[in-house]
């Protein structure tokens, strides 16, 4: 699988061979029990945020999954971690990621893309950002 | 109309061009049929019974005469030389070739038109009241509030992939023309001292669930509108049910959690924004209504200007019917019927967008209003030029002194083009009009709505007609089912469903059916009472004797 990350603006892509690829490994079972140093979190689309707060808090690293294209909850999960729960750490997205997602995906604070081959080619990184112009502030 | 910024123009030439590679990347079999269809419908673009379909954007309503002289061009150049006025401010083309679409999309930005977010989805057009701006019981100017969430919803990269499409529509006058309670999301705005409100309703809908909104904010500061609306739709694209599409309306999930846990969420989710970057400044809004060319009224009063003298029935008929108050005296706002006989409602020749473009130019200032109602307004026009304006539009065929009676029929495309559809409409519409072809009749009657869809998704807004029907489908025969009682909310008194008569009719029986109704109506009403008042009183039971006991039937 293909890393598609942002670097001062830019995408770039390298191959990588794990989700949490350069972050630790996602926590298996959420324990009640304080956890010391920074986290890796994988969050299912129906996750319920508030539950999480500790967590998020100390996470440098949350895994989002996009179970089709059309599945939009992702979008919103991604806002709100940035805008409600100020988290400021890496936000990762895997599953079916489309390359004219990207985008919007970047916009509402993910900031790397797990992606299929056919999705992650020169011509795709020229797509990213065509618009000079929004009507809407970014989330990240 | 609002003026487009550049950035505006650079905005709709990038979407185009994207556009155009989506469709050459498919085209060249890079992008999958299943991925297409999803980004052609966030551009307007069906793939329909006999061939694509593509509905266009006329952000609440308001239209140029450049404009419909675009779209006069398009409807000759891309397609059959004729469009279609859709239930929700929108036009709609037929038959434009898939391969041609970018181009068709091209030359509509280079007018500062375009189709995103038409279907999908997604957020879609905003709507408003037709008469914005120059209704006599306007409380608050609708228009620059609707160009601000235009301007909001426009690729918000966060609800573009909701649960299902949503539509906002927006009123600030008393007597709702817009139908704010049967949308995703209503805002009825309002003015104390000098302070603008928003009554913020939620979760109405017709389709096969219909439901009158609730009400989830009596008083919202304006300044809080985006953030607010921010709140309900994460909300929404967060818990709103993806498993099944016809539960996937946010009206379902507010029924679900009910008014009060809803309306804790949406809090829950506005606290974090409330105040934040999103904050509509006073500013901002001036700004915004500045963008809006101001119409250069010559504050005539109507004592002031040459009475208008004529002998002629056909013309005062038209006038009293047609020509509405304006808050400007000497200026009246008139009402242009598309629902002529032997023409399907709300359908336009090429001709017939030039003949109002001419006359929006000569008219009033080069702009014109299109309504839910499928017709168009000339919003400022000098009352003494009315008749002169009335002679042309007799010539143009567009004279029909119907606004508001039995034969000004919403009626959506149906089974002739509609993919969807389980009974035609239009043929429907056309055996209504022609038993009140008599005019003295339908003046009889008065006020009536008569809304016609051919299924049950109500684009023809069936559920809030005075009588509304519904095709469906029997084992493969087109049948119609009734209902009466439904208001949308412009009598000032709310939104109102209708119910259901009794068994649904076949396709021969539906106009005497009709018929039959407004007879029964007209016999039992009392002085000056409105069709769903006289129900209200008489009940349903005479009604239904008219319709299922009559000898015709």
């Amino acid at each position: 699988m293909n890393l598609i990350f942002i670097e001062n603006g830019k995408p770039l892509a390298k191959r990588i061979d794990t989700l949490w690829h350069g972050f630790e490994e996602p926590l298996a079972q959420v324990s009640q029990q304080p956890i010391s140093g920074s986290v890796t979190l994988q969050l299912l689309p129906d996750v319920e945020l508030e539950d999480l707060r500790e967590l998020i808090a100390q996470a440098s690293l949350v895994l989002l999954e996009l179970p089709t294209f059309t599945d939009g909850r992702v979008y919103s999960i991604a806002a709100a971690l940035r805008q409600h729960y100020q988290y400021t750490g890496c936000l990762r997205v895997f599953g079916d990621v489309r390359q004219d997602q990207i985008d919007d995906l970047h916009r509402c604070g993910i900031d790397s893309f797990v992606v299929e081959d056919s999705q992650s080619s020169d011509e795709t990184l020229t797509r990213f950002n065509a618009f000079g112009f929004r009507y809407q502030r970014p989330f990240g | 109309m609002y003026q487009y910024s550049e950035q505006d123009q650079q905005f709709l030439q990038t979407r185009t061009e994207q556009f155009r590679q989506q469709t050459e990347r498919f085209l060249q079999g890079q992008l999958s049929a299943e991925e297409f269809q999803q980004l052609r419908l966030r551009n307007g673009l069906y793939i329909q019974r006999l061939a694509p379909m593509l509905r266009v954007a006329i952000p609440y309503g308001l239209v140029s005469a450049d404009q419909l002289r675009t779209l006069a061009k398009i409807s000759r150049d891309f397609d059959k030389g004729y469009a279609h006025f859709t239930t929700r401010q929108n036009i709609q083309f037929n038959w434009p070739k898939l391969e041609a679409v970018p181009d068709l999309l091209a030359s509509l930005a280079a007018c500062d038109m375009h189709a995103i977010q038409t279907s999908g989805s997604c957020i879609r057009n905003i709507t408003t009241d037709p008469l914005a701006g120059v209704a006599a019981d306007e409380q608050v100017d609708p228009r620059p509030y609707a160009e601000l969430m235009r301007q909001w919803s426009t690729l918000h990269p966060e609800f573009n992939w909701l649960p299902r499409k949503f539509k906002i529509a927006i009123t600030g006058a008393p007597h709702d023309r817009a139908a704010i309670e049967v949308h995703d999301i209503g805002l009825s705005a309002f003015n104390e001292q000098n302070n603008v409100f928003f009554r913020v309703v939620v979760g109405g809908g017709l389709g096969r669930t219909p439901m009158i909104g609730t009400t989830i904010h009596e008083r919202l500061p304006a300044k809080h509108l985006l953030t607010y609306l921010t709140a309900i739709l994460r909300v929404y694209n967060r818990l709103g049910r993806r498993d099944n599409k016809y539960k996937a309306r946010i009206k379902i999930l507010v029924k679900a959690m009910g008014e009060a846990r809803f309306r804790d969420a949406v809090d829950a989710a506005w606290q974090p924004i409330k105040g934040g970057p999103d904050t509509v400044s006073d500013e901002r809004i001036q700004d915004l209504m500045r963008h809006f060319s101001q119409p250069d009224y010559a504050f005539v009063n109507d004592a002031d200007q040459p009475a208008v003298i004529s002998s002629d029935g056909a013309f005062h008929l038209w006038r009293n019917r047609n020509v509405l108050p304006h808050k400007i005296p000497g200026y009246n706002a008139v009402h242009i019927s598309l629902k002529r006989p032997h023409t399907p409602p709300g359908d336009v020749s090429d001709a017939t967008l030039e003949d109002l473009a001419a006359l929006a130019d000569e008219y009033s200032f080069g702009e014109a209003r299109v309504t839910h109602e499928q017709n168009i307004i000339l919003a400022d026009v000098e009352t003494s030029r009315l008749f002169e304006l009335w002679r042309l539009l007799v010539s143009a065929d567009l004279a029909t002194p119907n606004r508001g009676l039995a034969s000004d029929m919403i009626c959506c495309p149906g089974g002739d083009y509609c993919s969807l559809a389980n009974a035609k409409s239009i043929p429907v519409a056309a055996e209504i009009t022609k038993i009140y072809e008599d005019r003295q009749q339908e003046q009889r009657l008065g006020p009536l709505s008569i809304n016609i869809s051919g299924c049950m998704n109500a684009c023809g807004h069936h559920h809030v007609g005075n009588i509304g029907i519904l095709g469906v489908d029997k084992k493969g025969e087109e049948f119609y089912q009734i209902s009466i009682g439904g208001d949308s909310g412009d009598t000032g008194n709310g939104a109102e469903l209708g119910k259901i008569l009794g068994p649904a009719l076949s396709r021969q029986h539906i106009a005497r059916a009709v018929l039959n109704l407004t007879q029964c109506y007209e016999s039992a009403r009392a002085e000056d009472e409105t069709f769903n008042q006289t129900l209200e009183r008489v009940g349903l039971a005479p009604f239904k004797t008219a319709v299922y006991e009559s000898e015709a039937i």
